[in-house]
């Protein structure tokens, strides 16, 4: 099973096909992993291009530190995977939700190792918005590990969810309250404004038209210089499951291209 | 050597890396065959489904070529995947 050391953390991955570009999938937090990733897009696209796709910590088969869970640290791990996997050039990054600020965060911090984004629904905090999308992101969290620690809640898990859904709703609660990962990311500063207008490298935002964070689509939209914007009709939030066809296709496009 | 190819062989294989992605006490239960479906069936995370794939391409090696088949298959194809279908490619593969 293939396993990484990167920034001091046991990270699952997964790496599929060959050749140029390099395409990196990154997942949402808490109740994902790289699975998502993996039954979507990075099979048919390992067809045309290298695809590597990798559990956060404390996620799907990754090592579960009780700390380091900032978007500066998601960053580092990245970063920690590609070398140990002995990728130095820029990558294309393909992120879902939190996977879209780890992507847009490493383009801010370390723009020589990223050629391209495609964000999916991207959670990103930025200056202007700060204080209500932290509010949400991390307030989102509590709410979950709130409804989840509810006793009828989780009797009515159990008698109905059987083994998947426990597993995963244990595991979630596991990450909530026993890990440093909902302090870590309401402490993680925003996206400053000028940060974002130094990210060069073409960015595709995948936003759908009902989504609860489109805030975060249209400023995204104006403020990354090189950035398109697609807004996918009558989609919420949950645009990688409802919008597969359309989210597979972009990343289909990105893989042909041959950097 | 027994035929690797065969499909009982290959059942037996990919139950046995089943038992070793979700642990052996917990197929002592379930009856494992070529209708049994991951999901509905056997209730495997996504994930392990994941770990599953690796295992058996750890396996099998380049002979059997798993990441085009999942790769033409749509969301729900793979949920509802049941065992004999992976039997079947996996028994299509060998004898190619």
């Amino acid at each position: 099973m293939p396993f990484a050391d990167a920034n001091g953390v046991r990270l699952f991955y997964q790496r599929l096909g060959r050749g140029r570009p390099t395409i990196v999938c990154v997942h949402g937090l808490v109740m994902d992993n790289l699975s998502s990733w993996w039954y979507t897009v990075a099979n048919a696209a390992a067809a045309r291009a290298e695809v590597v796709c990798y559990d956060l910590r404390g996620h799907g088969l990754s090592q579960r530190p009780r700390e380091g869970y900032s978007v500066t640290d998601s960053v580092d791990d990245l970063v920690g995977l590609l070398d140990s996997l002995g990728i130095e050039g820029p990558v294309h990054v393909v992120g879902n939700s939190y996977g879209g600020v780890v992507g847009l965060a490493l383009a801010v911090a370390h723009p020589e190792r990223v050629e391209g984004l495609i964000l999916v629904e991207a959670h990103a905090a930025v200056e202007t918005l700060h204080a209500k999308a932290r509010r949400q992101l991390a307030e989102g969290l509590d709410l979950a590990g709130l409804v989840l620690d509810d006793g009828d809640v989780n009797r009515w898990l159990e008698s109905l969810g059987g083994r998947k859904l426990n597993r995963m709703a244990t595991s979630a609660k596991d990450l909530i309250y026993h890990t440093t990962l909902v302090g870590d990311l309401r402490s993680s500063p925003p996206f400053t404004e000028e940060s974002l207008g130094q990210v060069e490298c073409p960015v595709q935002l995948v936003f759908g038209e009902h989504s609860d964070i489109f805030d975060r689509a249209e400023i995204l939209a104006r403020l990354l210089p090189n950035a398109d914007l697609h807004v996918i009709d009558g989609m919420d939030h949950s645009v990688l499951m409802g919008a597969t066809a359309q989210v597979r296709s972009l990343v289909l496009e990105l893989a042909s291209s041959a950097g | 050597m027994a035929d690797e190819g065969g499909e009982a062989v290959v059942l037996r294989t990919v139950i046995t890396m089943i038992g070793a992605v979700v642990g052996e006490d917990y197929l002592e239960d379930l009856e494992v065959g070529m209708g049994t479906a991951f999901d509905q069936d056997l209730e495997l995370e996504s994930i392990e489904f994941v770990a599953l794939s690796e295992k058996l391409m750890e396996h099998y090696g380049d002979r059997v070529d798993f990441i085009t088949w999942l790769g033409e298959m749509e969301l729900e194809e793979i949920m509802n995947l049941r065992v004999g279908q992976l039997v079947h490619h996996i028994t299509a593969c060998l004898e190619a």
